[in-house]
């Protein structure tokens, strides 16, 4: 509950770098706390406490790519609008983000972006 | 307030012959749902409860089950709808067997929606565009298409109680949803699954599945429908 709140009030479309660290303060807290999971159904058929905890344990990792992937690409593009950095930047961010967690840190690749028949320009509308 | 839940609970892995009721007591809004108590109760009082559960809001329909008496989804079952919300029984699906706790098999239930064969049929060639098809004829077949496959209305069907053979109405209306679709041309090969004691003509006009449907299709409409239809290809 407290991933999901935290994550729909601080990691939405309108991101600002102060409150994106904020919530990725968060979600290392969670996941220290989540280290003492207890499981209180212990069968093997149907056990619905197991699997929430296992998807838990994905929805952290998720979340931290997330934030971290939202704070890494300084710019506004598409669904996210960073507040401090409003303007797309095609110069330095026109790629697509390939994340990779190696030993429990999480490491960022680029790949450029594949341009065919429309050439990227300025939004105005 | 608080709200004595009465949950209907069955193990079969403890070895346990029989199912029991455990009560909870559960803080809740009256704006809530019977899903979010359901939720409560696992998360903060016993872990052990299993049930389905998906969208929570209604159009997935996992979590179908008895409420008070009623089927109807967990999660569009608003506490201040009932006539008492402080006191909820919760059991699951009638006539279906029990894996666990809520949780019932569904096995049943789809072999016989696959049974009618719930998809298109055409002999003739396909057309090199798509098939058209007029705002009328779509309106023929379009609240058939709303079903969720919740199995609410065929577990709340008496006749499907007494006769399990009884293909049941959430597969009778798909069956509808074919038969009557302009660009369909299976209508024969449709029938006979039909045409016999255990399809249409099991359904004697309850209406236990149109009270129970959670999208409110009338669905006793629909087979009455296909009931018209086969005796006039009968005479």
């Amino acid at each position: 509950l407290e991933l999901q709140e935290t994550m729909m009030s601080k990691v939405g479309v309108f991101r600002e770098e102060k409150i994106l660290q904020e919530a990725l303060d968060k979600v290392h807290e969670l996941e220290k706390r989540a280290e003492n999971i207890q499981i209180d159904d212990k069968g093997m058929k149907f056990n619905t406490d197991l699997t929430e905890a296992m998807e838990l344990d994905n929805l952290l990792h998720f979340a931290e790519l997330i934030v971290k992937g939202a704070l890494n690409r300084q710019e506004s593009r598409g669904a996210q609008y960073r507040r401090d950095f409003p303007k797309r930047d095609d110069a330095n961010w026109l790629k697509h983000t390939i994340a990779v967690k190696k030993d429990g840190k999480i490491e960022f690749d680029y790949k450029p972006v594949v341009i065919t028949k429309f050439q990227p320009k300025e939004r105005k509308y | 307030m608080q709200v004595k839940v009465k949950v209907f609970r069955f193990n079969p892995e403890n070895g346990e012959k029989k199912p029991r009721f455990d009560e909870f007591t559960v803080e809740a809004d009256p704006k809530e749902k019977v899903l979010d108590l359901l939720h409560r109760i696992k998360w903060e009082q016993d872990g052990t409860l299993a049930f389905r559960r998906s969208c929570a809001h209604g159009i997935c329909g996992s979590c179908a089950m008895k409420i008070n008496g009623a089927n109807m989804l967990a999660c569009e079952a608003n506490l201040a709808n009932f006539r008492d919300p402080t006191r909820i029984t919760v059991e699951p699906l009638q006539s279906l067997p029990i894996l666990k706790d809520l949780v019932v098999d569904l096995r049943d239930f789809f072999k016989k929606y696959e049974i009618v064969k719930p998809y298109l049929i055409n002999r003739t060639q396909p057309p090199s565009q798509e098939r058209l098809q007029s705002p009328e004829d779509r309106a023929l077949i379009d609240e058939a298409t709303w079903c969720i496959l919740c199995a609410a209305c065929t577990t709340s069907c008496p006749s499907n109680w007494k006769n399990p053979q009884f293909l049941g109405p959430a597969a009778l209306l798909k069956s509808y949803r074919y038969c009557f679709d302009t660009r369909d041309e299976g209508i024969s090969e449709r029938i006979h699954v039909l045409d016999n004691n255990d399809g249409v003509w099991r359904c004697h006009t309850i209406f236990n599945c149109v009270e129970a449907c959670p999208k409110e299709i009338n669905i006793t409409w629909h087979i009455s429908q296909l009931k018209k239809k086969l005796v006039s290809r009968e005479y």
